[in-house]
């Protein structure tokens, strides 16, 4: 007759197979299970549906699948990091504002006195949150420039690049709202590219960020623009601006993380632009790891003209090696 | 926590996201496999992964080393994940795949096994897993798909060590049950 176990003991050999029991209650049940043919069932069923359970719940995200999800977060962190020094320098100066307003409510002055603190208040204000003088400021060519300070200052939020101004090399900025903030100077400066950069991510308006597009493509590609320009392609809600991006990109050297990004815009991207755009990117940096990916597209991408680039890359990927070129000259 | 992990912490927490993406690179392998294995889809397991680490950045100048900081990043995705199911009511089970030939998240694959049995045996795990309470079903995940500690999961989770091993024994002997209906347990 079968021995009973009782709830307890269920309990116990649960706790068993988790490694979860002290030594004298592991040696009890071990000694337990020697005897107990019902009680070995039970550690066994438990076991073995703990064994199925992981293994096949066990799911290992694939690097190109992670490395796609990590360069969408730095775009994020990107555009958090800017708001986060922004909103901490605007509340200390918030904070200091309302203690020096309690200060002065406190004393009780006439209200003459008040309105004359708060104008003066907001004429301090606005010089400590301009970025200069009077006269035009020019960034270009500076050794560190305060990209937070510009920043706060708000006249990044509604700078344009000049067109009537344009030139092979050179360019100007201008604020609509400041007007003695107007930047120029080589396309290729530091400062002028950090500006660009951020109005390429952070800008509200469409076209802003349209033409910081276009200016990006006329600088030297380094490995700073590439990444801007994959968040870009990576987090840009508007097609026309994310396909300037790519095409931008795909002049650039090849490198992991661009290939990464492409690989995700080609599994993920609703625009098949974009999605052709990046096989043309991939097929200058083919390798057999490409075929299982290239394999899908092929099977089940909504897009004919993307099945048949993923097509043309297969079959040239699996083109077999041709010995004549292999042949060492005589 | 090790000396290069402690320092990154401390970058990070003064300002450089250089540190701070170092630490996602250390710990995001295991997150977003948790996030896979609670939202049972790429979609919403990249949405709450995503969410986690913003969460994780905003805050992690309010670490204190007080616990490993794996045990607080699980603990934010946990939070994050039962938070976006409860808004989004989109988490849904896996549905057998058409066979495509190739899988992008690389599941566990038996070129071997029936392949109409390992379907039938994906929806029973997978039907058996959602029977549990939510509580039953993250310790059971914390313990045996990610193979933490009780201490450990008893920190993520705040509860007690007894506490945990009163889910853990109901989750195991519920998926007992169910697994042996279909004869592979």
């Amino acid at each position: 007759m079968p021995n009973k176990i009782s709830e307890q003991q269920k309990k116990q050999a649960a706790l068993y197979i988790c490694n979860a029991l002290s030594i004298t209650a592991k040696r009890k049940i071990e000694q337990e299970l020697k005897t107990n043919s019902e009680l070995q069932n039970y550690v066994n069923e438990l076991k073995s549906a703990i064994e199925t359970t992981r293994s096949f719940s066990t799911i290992a995200p694939s690097e190109e699948f992670l490395q796609g999800s990590r360069n969408l977060l730095r775009g994020k962190i990107q555009i958090l990091g800017t708001k986060k020094n922004s909103v901490s320098v605007l509340s200390n100066i918030i904070d200091k504002i309302k203690s020096s307003v309690i200060l002065l409510a406190k004393k009780q002055q006439p209200v003459w006195a008040v309105a004359t603190y708060i104008i003066i208040g907001l004429i301090v204000g606005r010089l400590l949150l301009s970025p200069g003088g009077d006269k035009p400021i020019d960034i270009s060519g500076q050794e560190y420039v305060d990209m937070n300070k510009l920043i706060q200052s708000g006249v990044l939020s509604d700078l344009q690049i000049d067109q009537s101004t344009l030139s092979p090399s050179s360019i100007k900025l201008v604020s609509h709202t400041d007007n003695r903030f107007n930047v120029s100077g080589n396309i290729n400066d530091k400062n002028i590219r950090k500006i660009l950069y951020y109005l390429l991510l952070n800008d509200d308006n469409i076209d802003n960020r349209f033409q910081a597009g276009k200016q990006i493509k006329r600088i030297t590609p380094d490995s700073v623009s590439r990444m801007v320009l994959i968040s870009s392609v990576l987090s840009e809600t508007d097609q026309r601006v994310r396909l300037q991006s790519m095409e931008t990109l795909s002049r650039y050297q090849s490198s992991p993380d661009l290939i990464n990004a492409c690989k995700r815009i080609l599994l993920d991207d609703h625009n098949f632009t974009m999605r052709l755009e990046s096989l043309n990117i991939l097929g200058k940096n083919m390798s057999s790891d490409l075929i299982p990916l290239l394999e899908v597209v092929r099977k089940m991408d909504d897009n004919p003209s993307v099945r048949d680039k993923a097509n043309e890359l297969l079959v040239e990927l699996q083109k077999p090696v041709s010995i004549e070129n292999n042949e060492v000259t005589q | 926590m090790d000396k290069t992990t402690r320092d990154l912490i401390i970058k990070a927490q003064a300002g450089d996201t250089e540190s701070f993406h170092e630490i996602v690179t250390i710990y995001d392998t295991r997150i977003m496999t948790l996030t896979l294995q609670i939202a049972q889809n790429k979609e919403d397991a990249e949405d709450i992964y995503q969410e986690t680490f913003v969460k994780v950045y905003k805050n992690i100048s309010k670490f204190r080393f007080e616990s490993d900081i794996y045990t607080w990043i699980y603990r934010i995705a946990i939070n994050t994940a039962y938070n976006y199911k409860r808004k989004h009511s989109k988490i849904k089970v896996v549905e057998p795949k058409e066979d495509n030939g190739y899988d992008l998240l690389d599941w566990v694959y038996d070129p071997q096994s029936n392949e109409d049995n390992r379907e039938e045996l994906i929806m029973a795990i997978n039907q058996s897993l959602l029977k549990l309470s939510h509580q039953q079903r993250t310790v059971f995940i914390l313990k045996h798909l990610q193979q933490l500690k009780i201490k450990d999961i008893a920190n993520i989770l705040d509860l007690s060590e007894g506490t945990v091993k009163k889910y853990l024994f109901r989750a195991m002997e519920k998926l007992r049950v169910s697994l042996k209906e279909y004869h592979y347990a």
